[in-house]
């Protein structure tokens, strides 16, 4: 006899399969049901992504999990953040204030926009870029002028500006590292605070 | 950081949370809870019969494994020969099978032959029943590759069953923390079997950690998140349920392979076990296939196709 043999999985398991499947040769016929049982459902989607935990240079590992379907124009909307488990700095934990991340992300004050609070203002408003950058420029020109250290009390060469500190980021790379660290040491800032820190 | 009372100074010395990269079944405990689950499940399934009766195959399962005897020692020198050359330790191609398997299958026979089920599902039992030995490692053989006839998969069932029971039982006598990845990652460490599905549940270390679950031996090992099962893609990947629908099951679907595994998450349902929750959410296979994704495991209670 002439065996028509496949490689049985449960591959192209449709409404269709299911009538040559275990169930169907043991009898039981419960695929149409089945198939009619979900008909009216759609399939709801939802991605997990990895990414880093903006709080502090300990960068853990996180799971952000969104759901809706962004291929589709449609908004994807974060609904939840974990650690990563398999992240080896934090093993899934995060500390309470990266556990409650999602709140950060979804903040009514988050800031959106460069603003500003002209000195004697009770209030801040929004300014361009432009503003901004020139205004921290030109404060920080000032303030190194002043205060800058070139040598010490024993007259050797520090190059030091310890009247200004950076706090950059935790989520960047390496290479983002190492230009933050040219930028700023060759500004003289010492107190540098990212992830190339540690 | 304080340890106990004492300061501990050096960073490398801090005690971390531990990491289980495989863990072997609860063999005493197994096959009732997936019995109690399948009775559980079917109450509300469209395909309540079928999972009563995988139910009850799933208590003859823990009756024969439970009657055998002390698995045979693994020796240490064949075990490390084995994970140099990236082999998995009872592979399900090439394993030589003792002959407890056959025992088990008789038994698994015998235990259901007194239960209700349709005349078809007699008739195959009887079928193997019958066969010779010699006929029954032939078919052995077709079931583990997966390459059977249509008329050979109401009879593969109870094959499959006692398959499984031999290789849980086999690998009893593995130390799971001995055990190490395969190459590729997604296959089982201990038999080789791509995996059934992948779950995250309360067991896991460290918390939330994914594990692929073996078809055949049931071994869980770890497997990183977000990650195809499939194909190992990090892009592309995406969970899929029915909307509206409270579930431990998503589709995790990859744009790489389209492929998919199912990904169940038992936080909510301590009780979830990976082949009956499998099976009563074929629901979500169906929609997923409709929409384009193959499955990519393999149910041995399910072969479809």
């Amino acid at each position: 006899m002439q065996l028509e043999v496949s490689r049985r999985g449960f591959m192209r398991l449709g409404g269709a399969a299911l009538a040559t499947s275990t169930m169907s040769a043991l009898g039981f016929g419960a695929g149409e049901a089945l198939a009619a049982s979900v008909r009216p459902f759609k399939l709801s989607r939802a991605t997990e992504t990895r990414s880093t935990c903006p709080y502090c240079s300990v960068s853990c590992g996180t799971l952000v999990y969104s759901l809706g379907d962004a291929s589709k124009n449609a908004r994807a909307e974060i609904m939840h953040i974990e650690g990563d488990p398999d992240h080896p700095v934090n093993r899934g934990t995060l500390c309470p204030r990266g556990a409650a991340i999602l709140d950060f992300v979804r903040s009514a004050q988050r800031l959106k926009h460069p603003m500003h609070r002209a000195p004697g203002a009770k209030e801040f408003k929004r300014v361009s870029w432009d503003f901004a950058l020139d205004r921290v420029a030109k404060l920080m020109k000032e303030d190194r002028d002043k205060n800058f250290v070139a040598k010490n009390n024993d007259g050797v060469t520090v190059n030091r500006w310890p009247t200004a500190a950076a706090f950059t980021t935790s989520t960047q790379s390496n290479e983002a590292g190492l230009v933050t660290y040219k930028v700023l040491r060759g500004t003289g800032i010492v107190g540098i605070e990212n992830q190339a820190r540690i | 950081m304080t340890v106990k009372g004492s300061v501990v100074s050096d960073p490398t010395k801090v005690p971390v949370a531990p990491e289980v990269f495989l863990r072997l079944p609860d063999r005493a405990r197994l096959h009732a809870r997936r019995a109690a689950r399948f009775a559980k499940l079917a109450e509300a399934s469209p395909m309540g019969d079928f999972l009563r009766f995988l139910g009850q195959i799933a208590t003859a399962q823990g009756v024969a494994l439970a009657a055998l005897p002390a698995p045979p020692s693994v020796d240490a020198a064949a075990l490390g020969r084995l994970h140099d050359h990236g082999m998995p330790v009872f592979g399900r191609s090439d394993h030589r099978r003792g002959a407890e398997w056959q025992v088990a299958l008789d038994r698994i026979l015998a235990g259901l032959r007194g239960g209700a089920m349709p005349e078809a599902a007699r008739t195959a039992l009887d079928e193997v029943a019958a066969m010779s030995r010699p006929d029954r490692e032939a078919f052995a053989d077709r079931v583990l590759g997966e390459r059977l006839a249509a008329h050979e998969l109401a009879p593969a069932l109870f094959v499959g069953a006692a398959l499984q029971v031999y290789w849980i039982w086999r690998a009893g006598a593995l130390d799971a923390s001995r055990l190490v990845a395969m190459q590729p990652d997604r296959l089982c460490p201990v038999c080789g079997s791509a995996p059934l599905c992948s779950l995250i549940d309360l067991r896991g270390l460290p918390e939330r950690t994914r594990y692929l679950h073996c078809a055949l031996c049931e071994a869980d090992w770890r497997y990183i998140r977000a990650k195809c099962a499939d194909c190992g893609s990090v892009e592309g990947l995406a969970y899929h349920g029915l909307e509206g629908v409270e579930s431990p099951a998503r589709a995790e679907t990859c744009d790489a392979c389209k492929g998919y595994v199912k990904i169940l998450t038992g936080e909510k349902d301590a009780e979830i076990d990976p082949f009956a929750d499998d099976l009563a959410t074929l629901g979500l296979d169906l929609k997923v296939s409709e929409a384009g994704w193959q499955r990519a495991a393999a149910n041995p209670f399910l072969l479809a196709g």
